[in-house]
């Protein structure tokens, strides 16, 4: 198992939760006791989860020695992150169609329905995005030693 | 599913095993190494499952010292 493949195996089980939970909190504090900041914590977090893909990167590739990162894990990088950015993007027309079609033109939602939408997507891009590496690196089960 | 990546239709055939033993029995990795990539895309060509940039097949034939032909073969049909 290369380095790639730790990292989809890392987003698929750590990714969804470090999302969903932190930015689950915030929302149901900011619904339930009407904190005002939450929504600023809840993207503030977002915004350092971003780096950790990069911090990540910056200790598991650290070893200049031997390469471990290559032209094949850049194309099947290339190819996940393509493959969720299309279910990300179905996702959000799904997302805001479906509120229309339910409440009416006339209809109304809370606003706490946008963020919600927001942190289902991000979860969904990065586990299909973590599935799809696994899937195209063939599970590691044709690696021969 | 490991032959999703680069190579769907499989026409491209290579000598990569039989040129590594005629080369001392050179291993997968020292061949990764000579070239700068991972032993898995070494693996992954050899096995026919992932067709390598035209630079990276040059430096596998320039590793072997042999033409690119030598090296990799197009069984397909050229059409047009």
């Amino acid at each position: 198992m290369n380095k790639a493949q730790e990292e989809a195996w890392f987003g698929l089980f750590l990714g969804v939760p470090l999302i969903l939970i932190p930015c689950g909190v915030s929302i149901f504090i900011s619904y339930d006791r009407g904190v005002s900041f939450a929504p600023l914590v809840m993207l503030a977090y977002l915004a350092s989860m971003s780096f950790l893909p990069w911090l990540f990167r910056l200790f598991a590739y650290r070893n200049k020695k031997q390469v471990t990162y290559d032209e094949r894990d850049r194309l099947i990088e290339k190819r996940a992150a393509l493959i969720s950015y299309f279910f990300f993007w179905l996702y959000s027309v799904i997302a805001c169609i479906i509120p229309w079609w339910f409440t009416g033109s006339k209809g109304s939602v809370p606003v706490i329905t946008l963020p919600i939408i927001l942190i289902v997507g991000l979860s969904l891009f990065v586990f299909i995005r973590s599935l799809m590496t696994l899937i195209l690196y063939g599970r590691g089960s044709r690696d021969g030693k | 599913m490991a032959g999703v990546v680069g190579m769907e239709n499989n026409q491209l055939k290579n000598q990569i095993r039989r040129l590594r033993f005629d080369n001392g029995e050179m291993t997968q990795q020292q061949l990764a190494d000579l070239v700068g990539v991972t032993r898995q895309t070494i693996l992954a060509i050899e096995a026919g499952n992932y067709s390598p940039s035209l630079t990276l097949a040059f430096k596998i034939a320039n590793a072997f010292k042999v033409p690119l032909e030598t090296v990799f073969q197009y069984e397909g049909k050229i059409s047009g």
